[in-house]
């Protein structure tokens, strides 16, 4: 077959092309990367390395919820509530001790009823996602303080131990890191993944090429809700107790993940490696700061100007590169 | 009676009825032209058959069976396969995702193999004749005609027993609407049915073995081809004779020019290109698609950087930003009313009034007496309802909504208009509105640089007829030099002796 003329047209911009191609959350990482490496070369033996996931998988399973939902097009203020929910019934039900395996199966799936309910208001009754999970947000807030008014509640050792052991020499955390990376790699490959992308992009477009579009959107609700109940479980497990008031830092954290990752909020556009990326540099910048002995805002400070920095990045792109729409 | 068939179809959209009971067959193995000014329902017909929207009542019998078309995966069922007037691409997923959306080849896991998709989508594209589209390109990088040939593609590849282009071929140049007619005939050789609307005229009557003609929501006609001649198609779908369609005006010559524009150059798509428009002078622009023209139009209204020197009324003037132009008196009318100049959420009467708001607010607040005194001549002029000022312009039909931005245009009192193929996809009342309403500018000496994709028009309209071809300006036509076959060979760059241009070009015309 004769060489397409836009390939070889586009092709003699290459090497330019290629690096500004690239996600920058990528050179974030790297920077970050870096920098942390040499103010602390101690954290990156494999065990303290380890600790820095373990303690970023919350927030990575919520920006993963997050990612999703942007995708479509809409936001997930919910995660939060979802998250202190499975979080604290965590910490109360399996105390008890008969059917932990089981029970733990009901929180997650607890967690997608919650998910769906938000798909439902929105996808169906044609909510604004935003106002939508705003409502949903406060209400599962409050029904995890009924449940568990203050942090207590107690989770077995054995969870504990697993979710902060390690099997054989490998550190749990890094385990449960590969397989949410595998499972961001699947559903991209999935053709649900670019179902997501349709929608969000323009959803009557996508309806008038025959995707479910209201299916589409519950099944990101419901999958949002999954990993949300996901950070809850892995949460508590990682502490050893409820905490009802845990969640409301991960909503603008998570949103502030995706913005970095280079997401759209208009939808369509937004990577889950990416996403998890971008955690990576919020923790670096963290730690960067606590290295420098700097007060904990300095960290805040930071990450909304890389933020800002990233929003800027993507509107210049847009100025300047192809018109897209 | 085989093949399609619709029965008493009725729609309305509130207290608007759009459909009123209409009638429709169309046998297999033909192709079927629809015709209909805007705003006599074809797309909402197109709509129900594809199971976008409902029919309040009504049969639709596919093959002698009553079917229901619920839902968009149902007609797809049926193998209704629909290229609506609105481009469905997604800009944001490839050439070859958007080729096989629900179609995805996947493996055991249902995972899609990228590589797989990309050869099949070429294959595919292969077959049908397409040479030039990289299957792995991002669709939103094409450009409207390359989109509208994937949405073609696309509906072909999904094996369609009625296919049904809605204005496909609005957008395309000769040569894309001929591939695109010839796809149509290939499958109606094979038993198949095509329904197609277009505005223009010649092709329906070329290539459609019948024609029916719906007017204010019925079928008011249904003919063979060559039954009947254009006049009186046009005199059925419009309802009453149209005396003229294009009004007799003098040939101005003018030595005065308002806009002279001296070797403007614009990125790489447009390169040293020297003209003037005389007060009242029509100066039309025949170009292929995707050879530098709307670079060149939104260049003089400010909207891209270019270099050279611009002179409107004898001012040397850059221009920035539309802000400029405007100031300047130059205006654009353009050709996607969906995107560009309505606010459609808003009535006719805020967009009108959003261009003059100046000069009706005292203080910073809106005079609204004012605002009607300013704005109902202007709807009176160009024959909008002034009854529906308050109604949201996205429910107009497309010739008035196009009729409100020619309002917008005008209320601003330019000197210099830029008419970027403002007729496209409007139908022929409407046309003949906006051609009488060039006439009258004309006539009040506002100079007009006229691009339209449509030849006729331009023969008909304009003083003279330059050819941009490849971003530059390779021949101008004097008034008694106006050939639309001369124009077209220019056009397409025969008399260079040079390849003729393939079905995607080389040059893009997005910015
Ligand atoms: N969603 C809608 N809401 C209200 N009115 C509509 C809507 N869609 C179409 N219409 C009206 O229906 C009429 C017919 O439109 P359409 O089918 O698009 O005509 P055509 O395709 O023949 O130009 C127009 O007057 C238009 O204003
Ligand atoms: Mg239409």
């Amino acid at each position: 077959m004769t060489q397409p003329e836009i390939l070889t047209e586009s092709g003699k911009r290459m090497p330019l092309r290629r690096l500004t191609a690239v996600n920058p959350v990528i050179y974030a990482f790297l920077v970050m990367l870096i920098v942390d490496l040499l103010l602390q070369p101690a954290i990156f033996s494999v065990s303290e390395f380890g600790d820095q996931i373990a303690s970023a998988l919350p927030l990575m399973f919520v920006a993963f919820a997050q990612t999703l939902v942007v995708l479509t097009g809409g936001f997930d203020l919910s995660v939060g509530g979802i998250l202190v929910i499975t979080n604290v019934l965590t910490a109360t039900w399996l105390s008890s001790g008969t059917h932990r395996l089981g029970l733990l199966i009901v929180i997650v799936c607890i967690g997608m009823i919650l998910g769906a309910v938000n798909g439902v208001l929105i996808a169906y009754v044609r909510f604004e996602s935003f106002i939508a999970t705003l409502g949903t947000w406060a209400i599962y807030d409050g029904i995890a303080l009924t449940i568990l008014p203050t942090d207590g509640g107690t989770v077995p050792a054995a969870l504990t131990n697993f979710v902060n052991g390690s099997i054989g020499p490998v550190p749990t955390a890094y385990l449960i890191f590969a397989v949410l990376i595998l499972v961001a790699l699947y559903i991209h490959r999935h053709a649900y993944g670019t179902y997501l992308k349709a929608t969000g992009a323009d959803a009557e477009s996508a309806r008038r090429n025959g995707i479910k579009i209201s299916q589409v959107r519950l099944g990101a609700y419901i999958l949002s809700g999954f990993f949300c109940a996901l950070a809850g479980i892995y949460l508590a497990a990682q502490t050893g107790t409820g905490t009802p008031t845990a969640g409301d830092g991960y909503i603008l954290q998570s949103i502030e993940a995706v913005a970095i990752g280079g997401a759209s909020f208009l939808g369509g556009e937004g990577n889950l490696l990416a996403s998890i990326a971008a955690v990576f540099v919020l923790t670096f910048i963290s730690n960067i700061v606590f290295a420098l002995n700097l007060q904990p805002y300095v960290a805040v400070i930071a990450s909304s100007v890389l933020l800002l920095a990233a929003v800027l990045v993507k509107s210049t792109r847009q100025l300047f590169g192809g018109r897209q729409g | 009676m085989d093949g399609l068939e619709v029965v008493r179809i009725e729609k309305s959209y509130g207290a608007t009825a759009v459909l009123k009971g209409l009638n429709l067959e169309c046998r297999p193995g033909e192709i079927h032209g629809l015709l209909g000014q805007n705003g006599s329902g074809k797309s909402t017909l197109t709509k129900i058959l594809s199971g976008i929207t409902r029919a309040d009542s009504g049969t639709i019998r596919l093959g002698a069976k009553e079917i229901d078309l619920k839902t968009p995966q149902l007609a797809q069922k049926h193998r209704i396969l629909t290229v609506f007037q609105e481009l469905t691409v997604l800009p944001n997923l490839t050439v070859a995702e958007n080729l096989f959306l629900g179609l995805e080849p996947t493996n055991k896991l249902r995972m899609v193999s990228v590589r797989d998709l990309h050869k099949r989508a070429a294959e595919a594209l292969k077959q049908l004749g397409i040479e030039n589209l990289n299957p792995r390109q991002m669709a939103g990088q094409l450009s409207v005609a390359e989109r509208q040939i994937v949405e073609v593609a696309k509906a072909l590849m999904r094996n369609p027993y009625v296919l049904i282009l809605d204005e496909a071929t609005a957008s395309l140049g000769p040569k894309e609407s001929q591939w695109v007619f010839e796809q149509a005939r290939r499958l109606a050789e094979r038993g198949n049915i095509v329904l197609f609307t277009s505005h223009r005229l010649e092709e329906v009557e070329r290539h459609a073995d019948r024609i029916s003609v719906l007017r204010d929501g019925v079928r008011v006609l249904e003919v063979a081809r060559g039954e009947v001649d254009t006049e009186e198609l046009v005199t059925v779908m419009l309802g009453y004779k149209v005396e003229q369609l294009y009004p007799r005006r003098p040939h101005v010559r003018s030595t005065r020019p308002v806009l002279a524009v001296d070797h403007l150059s614009v990125g790489h798509k447009v390169h040293d290109v020297s003209f003037t428009v005389g007060e009242g002078e029509i100066l039309g622009i025949a170009a292929m698609p995707g050879q530098g023209q709307r670079e060149l139009f939104y260049s003089l209204y400010g909207e891209m950087p270019s270099r050279g020197d611009i002179t409107i009324n004898g001012q040397r003037v850059r221009l920035r930003s539309p802000r400029d132009a405007l100031k300047a008196g130059v205006c654009l009318v353009p050709e996607d009313r969906k995107t560009e100049g309505l606010l459609l959420p808003l009535g006719i009467g805020h967009n009108l009034s959003l261009v003059i708001l100046d000069r009706l607010a005292r203080a910073g607040i809106v005079r609204r007496r004012r605002e009607r005194e300013e704005i109902q001549p202007q709807c009176q002029q160009l024959r909008l309802p002034i009854d529906r000022l308050r109604e949201p312009v996205g429910s107009l039909s497309g010739g008035n909504q196009q009729k409100v931005v020619l309002g917008k245009v005008l209320l601003n009192q330019p000197q210099c208009l830029l008419l970027f193929d403002c007729t496209r996809g409007v139908d022929v009342g409407t046309k003949a509105e906006i051609y009488r309403l060039m006439a009258n500018l004309s006539a009040q000496k506002v100079g007009m640089l006229f691009y339209s994709s449509d030849l006729q028009e331009l023969v008909n309209l304009c003083d003279r007829v330059a050819v941009l071809y490849e971003g530059r300006l390779i021949k101008v036509f004097d008034d008694h030099e106006l050939n639309e076959e001369e124009i077209l060979k220019v056009a397409v760059g025969l008399n260079q002796a040079q390849e003729p241009i393939t079905l995607s070009h080389k040059a893009r015309n997005l910015p």
